[in-house]
């Protein structure tokens, strides 16, 4: 998979953010970073600090919320999960991936066939 | 959109505690570090490689905290408070600057609102009733007669019956009465006026009701309506008075109201309580002679869409249709109608004009201040401004911080400035005395405050950002390499701070001849030559009231005894009965003089008369210019008598010799026979000049009541004592008579100019203000001029000059600038003096002795303020600027 531009990492960044919370229920952001590292079969070449990015403009959109927990090396750490709110927005936004996949799809095909 | 508000609130909420968010964040990386660096441990890397490759695939720590800290707060917020932290330190850094910019700002904000604010509330006094310019003055004049205008009642009724551009339209006569409380008689200034006057007005009464229609009929009017003062002080502010009776010289009153405190009447002086006017309305519509009476104010309210001069053309056809009574047959008469504010307004329009004017030079003075301070700090920091920028530092940057420098600063001298005017105007308060009618609480003019901090604050910044601006655009080598090199740009600067204290000086000037021409205007005023001596002369006021003096036999035999009693106290030289100068109000009685023609439609002029007891012109050190005085036997039996003053005689007979002619003033009264011309005494206040005055012997005459009568006496020993004793032998010879005021003449004449005083000590302060001003400037730009030139002064040290000669260089300096100053300052002062010339009194707008003295002050107190520089120059070492260079 070649690599994303830039543009478009910030929104599906923090969808992926939002999903992997969803699915996996609470995390802190090392779990989160290898959670996408995971699903994007190591092409997402990203600074995992910038996870931390996304997550901040998660919460302020109140979409997760974050609580102090221990890691797994015994450490202070925040863990971060979604919200009703979240979850609601996440539904939305796949809603709109799955429209905008069809849309593109049907224009392609109709382009292969003229 | 929600979220947008949610963003919001989480921004502000952080930026507020922001540290904590930005330690939670140094946590998690730290935390998140380790993990990776265990993951790489484990998959065989060493420590110290795993720590740096964890390190690595982070990303760099800071540079993500800074872009975290740009979503996670608002930048500005951050910046701004390390700003200001930099704007306190650097204002600490030099204290002479910050203390003199908040000190000027201080000054002009603080003193010009609360100066400006006690002669707006107390000099100018503007009418404050709801819709006040729907309101109109009306009044009758005798066409082409210029003395008094009063209207005939039974005018006054049928222009109220039949105009159809007011609502409302009510009459008022201002009347002397006594109050008679707990055994004391309080003389109150009192108001007869129509029922419908409140709802003119728009007012409503704090308790009780107005007056009802049916109450303002002869015979039915034994109500009355408290002022707030009035209750306050005579009734405690009593509620239950509503519904009692009080007791007046004409009788007792019923209470049926009390108005609001803010209330004012239109009138000139503070009016303590109102009766109903009572006239007797089908009398006086029958005109028939001695029956009309008249009143002296009245005041109606325009109908909404009418213009004052569509009210005047409706009242001029009413009045040319209406009959005047037998007596004026002949006589034409117009009606007046002006606004309200103008016939009350006690000379205002200039004088609002010419304040306005103090406070604009004042304020200006205050922004060349901090112009030229601001200036002068910016030329200052020229070098630090160019190594920010080349550190780095933004534009932008630079800008915001020098505006949170001079809005910190702007922000003290306001706050100071308000501080000030609060306090400067409770000093005020306590200084203006208690005669003067006005507001209780004095309110500060908020216009006048709000405009002076925008100016102040608005200057502040306007110069602090200016020079740093401009020097931010000089490319950074020049500016850091050398200091003061530049001499074309030194020189043209030093012009313009030149040329701003040449502004300050000429500012001062005008303020300084303003104030001066006031207050010798005022001592003028108060200190004329009024031809008698009033040293230990004590008046005592007293109030004849009709109801229980009503005839001249009863009221001669009243002021014989108190003479007799007077005279008879140890140590007094003389008494008298007659008129108190200074008095006030207009001469109204019309007269005529036998042999001359009354002209019909022509002039007819007016006189004052007073009834006065023999020989008071000898008592008050007076004597007459021909013939004699009234004496002891000009009684009741004997030959009507009377005295008239200088102008009477040069305006009634000029040129002829006046004594054996007659005059009366009724018609159908007694010809007086004229025995004396004696030196005119002023009736009409201080300002106004003497009055045609008749005066009549007190036997004689038919009632000797009003306001401004009483009696003299003048002492040999100190005067303090007289008063109680006076009131006690009048109290023996009738003790229901009250003496409403014992007062030293001096003392009546100083309070009858109490305004004019107030007004000259309040300009006076505004020219003080101006010179404090001014020499803070001009001390400052002495100041930079000096240190611009500390090289120039080293080199001419070190080649021989003395230390004194430095000394006249700055002096020099300043002088020129307060020459030019003065030059163009007294250029506008005669200019301005000549458009107010109204304002003064028997001063020449022009007046040499105030212009020289001000500018001899000016002068002196500049090179005051320019010693200290001139000192410093002296004091330059030139091995010190020698080994700089």
């Amino acid at each position: 998979m070649t690599p994303l531009k830039p543009e478009v990492l910030q929104g599906t960044l923090d969808l992926m953010v939002l999903q992997s919370l969803a699915a996996l229920g609470p995390l802190h952001g090392y779990g989160i970073a290898r959670r996408i590292e995971q699903v994007s079969e190591d092409s997402l070449k990203l600074n995992e600090g910038t996870v931390y990015q996304a997550l901040l403009r998660l919460q302020q959109k109140g979409w997760i919320s974050s609580d102090w927990g221990v890691s797994e090396n015994n450490r202070r750490a925040k863990f971060y999960s979604v919200t009703r709110s979240g979850r609601k927005q996440l539904t939305r936004e796949t809603e709109s991936w799955h429209r905008m996949a069809r849309l593109v799809g049907k224009i392609l095909q109709l382009g292969n066939e003229g | 959109m929600w979220e947008r508000i949610r963003v919001l609130i989480s921004r502000v909420l952080v930026a507020v505690g922001r540290d904590r968010a930005k330690d939670d964040f140094e946590e998690e990386a730290a935390a998140h570090m380790e993990l990776l660096a265990d993951r790489f441990v484990g998959q065989g890397m060493t420590f110290e490689e795993a720590r740096y490759a964890a390190r690595r695939q982070f990303g760099g720590v800071s540079q993500l905290q800074e872009s975290l800290r740009d979503e996670l707060t608002y930048r500005i917020v951050d910046s701004l408070a390390q700003d200001i932290a930099f704007a306190l330190r650097q204002l600490r850094a030099a204290p002479r600057f910050a203390m003199v910019v908040v000190a000027a700002l201080a000054l002009g904000i603080g003193a010009s609102t609360s100066i400006f604010s006690v002669i707006n509330a107390i000099l100018l006094r503007p009418m404050s009733y709801p819709e006040a310019d729907r309101l109109v003055w009306l009044g009758e004049v005798m066409k082409r007669n210029t003395t008094d205008e009063v209207t005939l009642t039974p005018n006054f009724l049928d222009w109220r019956r039949r105009n159809r551009v007011f609502s409302g339209m009510a009459a008022y006569n201002v009347v002397p009465r006594t109050l008679l409380a707990n055994g004391e008689a309080t003389q109150l200034r009192t108001v007869k006026a129509s029922a419908a006057l409140l709802s003119v007005l728009q007012a409503e009464p704090l308790l009780g009701r107005a007056f009802l229609p049916g109450e303002d009929r002869k015979g039915q009017d034994q109500v009355v309506i408290l002022s707030y003062p009035l209750w306050q002080q005579a009734f405690g502010g009593d509620g239950s008075v509503v519904g009692r009776r009080v007791l007046l010289d004409d009788g007792a009153y019923e209470v049926v109201g009390i108005l609001p405190p803010c209330f004012h009447f239109p009138t000139l002086q503070p009016i303590d309580l109102m009766t109903p006017l009572g006239k007797n309305e089908e009398l006086e519509l029958t005109r028939v002679d001695g029956t009309t009476t008249i009143v002296r104010d009245v005041v109606a309210r325009m109908n909404q869409g009418v213009s004052i001069a569509q009210a005047r053309a409706e009242m001029e056809v009413i009045e040319a249709s209406l009959t005047p009574p037998s007596f004026l047959r002949g006589v034409q008469m117009a009606v007046k109608v002006v606004p309200l504010h103008e016939r009350f307004a006690g000379g205002a329009r200039f004088g609002l004009l010419a304040v306005l004017c103090a406070v604009g030079c004042v304020l200006l003075l205050v922004c060349a201040n901090v112009a030229n301070l601001m200036l002068g700090r910016g030329e200052a920091r020229r070098r630090e401004m160019a190594i920010r920028g080349a550190l780095g530092a933004s534009r932008g940057r630079i800008t915001q911080q020098l505006l949170v420098e001079s809005s910190v600063l702007a922000l003290l001298g306001c706050g100071l400035g308000l501080v000030g005017a609060f306090w400067a105007r409770s000093l005020l308060v306590s200084l203006i005395p208690q005669t003067l009618p006005g507001p209780v609480t004095l309110p500060l003019d908020f216009r006048v405050l709000g405009f002076a901090m925008v100016i102040s604050f608005g200057s502040t910044i306007v110069f602090g950002l200016g020079p740093a601006l401009a020097s931010a655009r000089v490319p950074a080598a020049s500016a850091l390499t050398s200091d003061g090199r530049s001499v074309t740009g030194g020189v043209r600067r030093r012009r313009w701070l030149s040329a701003l204290a040449c502004l300050q000086m000429a500012i001062a000037i005008v303020l300084l001849t303003g104030g001066g021409l006031m207050l010798r205007s005022f001592w003028k005023l108060r200190y004329q030559d009024l031809g008698f001596s009033p040293d230990r002369v004590v008046t005592a006021t007293v109030n004849l009231s009709r109801g229980r003096y009503p005839s001249a036999g009863k009221q001669s035999v009243f002021i014989d005894a108190v003479l007799e009693r007077l005279r008879s106290i140890p140590g007094v030289e003389g008494v008298g009965f007659g008129v108190l100068p200074p008095g006030d109000g207009h001469a109204t009685n019309g007269f005529a003089v036998e042999g001359r023609e009354q002209p019909a439609q022509g002039r007819r002029a007016a006189a004052r008369q007073y009834s006065v007891s023999p020989n008071l012109f000898r008592m008050l050190g007076m004597r007459p210019r021909s013939g004699r005085e009234i004496e002891a036997y000009d009684g009741e039996g004997s030959l009507p008598v009377a005295l008239i003053s200088e102008a009477f005689a040069r305006s009634q007979l000029p040129g002829e010799d006046a004594i054996g002619r007659r005059l009366r003033f009724e018609p159908n009264t007694p010809w007086r026979t004229i025995v004396g011309v004696v030196p005119d005494v002023k009736t009409a206040g201080l300002a106004s000049p003497a009055e045609p005055t008749v005066f009549v012997p007190y036997r004689q005459s038919g009632f000797v009541g009003g306001d401004g009568v009483g009696f003299l006496v003048r002492t040999a020993l100190d005067a303090a004592p007289l008063g109680p004793e006076i009131r006690r032998q009048v109290a023996q010879v009738d003790p229901q008579q009250p003496v409403i005021r014992i007062e030293m003449l001096d003392q009546r004449l100083s309070e009858s100019v109490v305004r004019p005083r107030l007004a000259a000590v309040l300009l006076g302060g505004f020219a003080v203000l101006g010179l404090v001003l001014a020499a803070l400037g001009l001390h400052s730009v002495m100041f930079a001029m000096v240190r611009s030139r500390y090289r120039e002064i080293g080199i001419r040290l070190a080649m021989g000059g003395l230390p004194g000669d430095m000394v006249w260089l700055v002096l020099g300096e300043s002088l020129l600038v307060m020459a030019i100053g003065l030059a163009i300052g007294t250029g506008c002062a005669l200019w301005l003096s000549r458009v107010l010339e109204s304002l003064w009194f028997e001063v020449s707008g022009a007046d040499p002795v105030t212009f020289v003295g001000s500018a001899m002050l000016l002068v002196a107190t500049g090179l005051a303020a320019s010693w200290l520089p001139a000192r410093q120059a002296s004091r330059v070492d030139p091995m010190e600027i020698l080994r700089n260079e």
